[in-house]
């Protein structure tokens, strides 16, 4: 693997200079260009967020953050704009994560807060379906954060390059980690499935 | 798929491949060899008859997770809030206005982190940042004591317990050591130089020198001799290149002694894009400190520079103790100032024994040894939104010692935007949660040969946004704990 390392590197294309970023004033992202951009990976932002923390509200919040980010301090290149908002959209959602795993307990690693439907018009069924959220939420809260991440972002249909720059890999390297990822969960799935 | 890594193996598609060929992200010469290969190949075509039906699988479960579609919000809706947002004046001060901002450190679980098995080798307490992460993690021991904490010398209030050899190893005039040196020398900028500390005549002084209401306690017999220790502010900019460099060298090293048993690849750190060129920024308000005590026989050396030596224990400093027969007192600092450290003139109270000192047990008789509380509002450390602080503090913590499963561990369950830690090498200081001002703090003792505490401790605690140490020159840490719960 120590090509991957090298690789990164190599796609870099070295040092970039920090004036660059410093000198970009919040705001210069033209506004009808963002509100394009806005509509363009609303969705998707908004979706990942569900996804990994279950809780509309909450979702809602951190997507809207993670354009505010963006629109205050976008990044220097503009070349992979959806690897960056879903880089810093699991940032937020990862911090959110971890204050709420401290306030219900460090030993909760797997309780992962759950989506429950406010008002379920079918509550048999709606029971089910939370139940079986919760083992999903379960096991992706067991993976280590980079495989859960990397499972959350392709399952939202992230292209390669945009996963490896949403999580900081090599792009030759998402096919491998993806596919140990479904491993790991797939595995994990079956445990709990057994217990 | 680029060709970072092998796509074939022993003349087979590895699975990575056959991943990234069911979702056609393999470029066209590979697409081509891999179609070709299947043709003739049935192990492969049921590999890739696998990845695609464990793909679906996972992608049918990970959908069940929602949202409907109809139960996503409209992004006009949406966009018109943000657009409220960016109307809004930015109340933010100066160039810090764009960047995130974290308050530290927060320590009030500090309890747990001892408590839990799983840490207890890591028994972190309280907080740590993304700057420290990052910048300790490439220090070596002297130079974390020589230069960079120096920096950094408030947020030490964390104890992270680490293995100081990996460090040594890391540092001194190794190629390492030096590329380490490298890598920041270059970047800091100092935005407020500090002046030096300065001592007050009482309390009003120091609470209007220092912009808030300093807490003493109350009822003690003997006056403070009190000094305002001035703020700092610095930015440094990271330079990923330099720092991956290093890394690929750790994470050789790493993946010689521990392999990937617990399918980490070591090799595989690596420092994200969007680092390079991100601007940290780092301020530290003024903060004031008391002395109670004898406290003029303790070595006095250069304000902010050997923040740690304290809990190094190891470091050249012991050797210039100025009075021989204390050398015991060596070594503990407290915001990057020696206790006892103060201006020269503050050091002709020497037998002077507190109340406070008196009041524990008054084991140490009148030779009442020092005692100083210091207080500091908390630190802020700015840096851009798209660094995730979590991943480069374990990288952090791997470059320190630590097992790559202890490193993610500990790691991802840190909030490492609130938090400040300190490392303290393992086996020559020792680190106990107590309970102190009605809130949680951390006491951390220096630790002889023999597993007995040796002279020299700290107790450490966050209150109402304020970090506080109480340091003590001798081994009675009851007395520091009276101290530190005589505050009104």
């Amino acid at each position: 693997m120590h090509s991957l390392t090298n690789e990164s590197i190599t796609m870099t294309g070295g040092k970039r200079h920090g004036a660059q970023r410093e000198s970009a004033p919040p705001g210069k992202v033209d506004s009808a260009a963002f509100d394009d951009l806005f509509h363009q990976h609303w969705r998707g932002v908004y979706s990942v967020l569900y996804r990994l923390l279950g809780d509309a509200a909450e979702a809602e919040d951190l997507a809207l953050e993670t354009f505010w980010c963006y629109w205050e301090r976008p990044p220097a290149r503009s070349d992979n704009v959806a690897g960056w908002l879903y880089r810093v959209a699991m940032n937020l959602g990862y911090n959110a994560l971890r204050a709420a795993h401290r306030r219900s307990g460090y030993e909760a690693r797997a309780d992962w807060p759950m989506a429950v439907d406010a008002a379920p018009r079918d509550p048999a069924g709606a029971a089910e379906r939370v139940e079986a959220r919760q083992r999903v939420q379960a096991v992706l809260g067991a993976l280590p954060p980079r495989d859960a991440q990397l499972l959350l972002l392709r399952h939202s249909g992230l292209s390669y390059q945009e996963i490896a720059a949403a999580l900081g890999v090599a792009p030759g390297s998402v096919g491998t980690l993806l596919s140990r990822a479904e491993r790991a969960f797939q595995s994990r799935m079956e445990g709990l499935g057994e217990e | 798929m680029s060709s970072a890594e092998p796509m074939m193996n022993d003349g087979h598609p590895t699975e990575g491949a056959l991943r990234a060929y069911r979702d056609e992200a393999v470029d066209e010469a590979g697409r081509s060899a891999i179609t070709a290969h299947l043709a003739g190949c049935a192990d492969c075509r049921a590999s890739l008859d696998a990845a695609n039906s464990r793909a679906l699988v996972v992608g049918e479960l990970l959908t069940a997770l929602g949202p409907e579609r109809s139960a996503i919000p409209g992004a006009e809706s949406a966009l018109a809030r943000l657009h409220e947002r960016q109307a809004a004046p930015v109340p933010e001060p100066h160039s810090q206005r764009s960047h995130r901002k974290v308050r530290l450190p927060i320590m009030s679980s500090f309890k747990q982190w001892f408590a839990t098995p799983r840490t207890r080798r890591l028994a972190a307490a309280g907080a740590l940042v993304a700057v420290v992460a990052i910048l300790s993690a490439f220090q070596p021991v002297r130079a974390l004591a020589d230069q960079l904490l120096g920096l950094f010398r408030v947020q030490k209030v964390i104890v992270l317990p680490i293995d100081s050899d990996q460090l040594e190893a890391l540092g001194g005039d190794s190629a390492l050591g030096q590329a380490v040196g490298r890598l920041f020398s270059d970047s800091v900028t100092v935005l407020h130089e500090p002046a030096p500390s300065r001592p007050v005549a009482d309390a009003a002084e120091a609470s209007r020198l220092a912009g808030f209401e300093v807490r003493l306690p109350q009822g003690a017999a003997t006056t403070p001799r009190l000094s305002v220790q001035d703020g700092t502010a610095f930015e440094f900019t990271v330079d990923r290149a330099r720092a991956q460099t290093i890394l690929d060298a750790v994470g050789e090293s790493a993946a010689a002694s521990d392999g990937s048993s617990d399918g980490f690849e070591p090799s595989a750190i690596l420092l994200p894009e969007a680092i390079d060129g991100a601007k940290v920024g780092v301020a530290i308000p003024a903060g004031v400190s008391a002395e109670y005590g004898d406290c003029a026989s303790m070595e006095a050396g250069p304000p902010s520079r050997h923040p740690v030596d304290s809990v190094d224990g190891v470091d050249s400093e012991d050797g210039d103790v100025r009075d021989g027969g204390s050398r015991d007192s060596e070594g503990l600092t407290v915001f990057g100032q020696k206790v006892g450290d103060q201006d020269s003139g503050s050091q002709d109270s020497g037998g002077q024994a507190g109340d406070l000192g008196n009041r524990a047990e008054g084991s140490s008789g009148s030779r009442s040894g020092c005692l100083m509380l210091a207080q500091i509002p908390s630190p802020e450390v700015t840096a851009p939104p798209e660094i995730d602080v979590a991943s480069l503090a374990e990288t952090g913590l791997r470059v320190m010692g630590f097992s790559p499963m202890e490193a993610r561990t500990f790691s991802h369950t840190v909030d490492w935007t609130s938090t400040l830690v300190l490392p303290i090498p393992r086996g020559s200081a020792k680190s106990t949660a107590l309970t102190v001002d009605g809130v949680d703090g951390v006491l951390v003792q220096r630790m002889g040969g023999d597993d007995r505490p040796r002279k020299g401790y700290t107790i450490l605690w966050v209150k109402d946004g304020r970090v506080y140490v109480v340091a003590g020159s001798d081994r009675d840490t009851d007395r520091g704990l009276a101290l530190a719960n005589s505050l009104p």
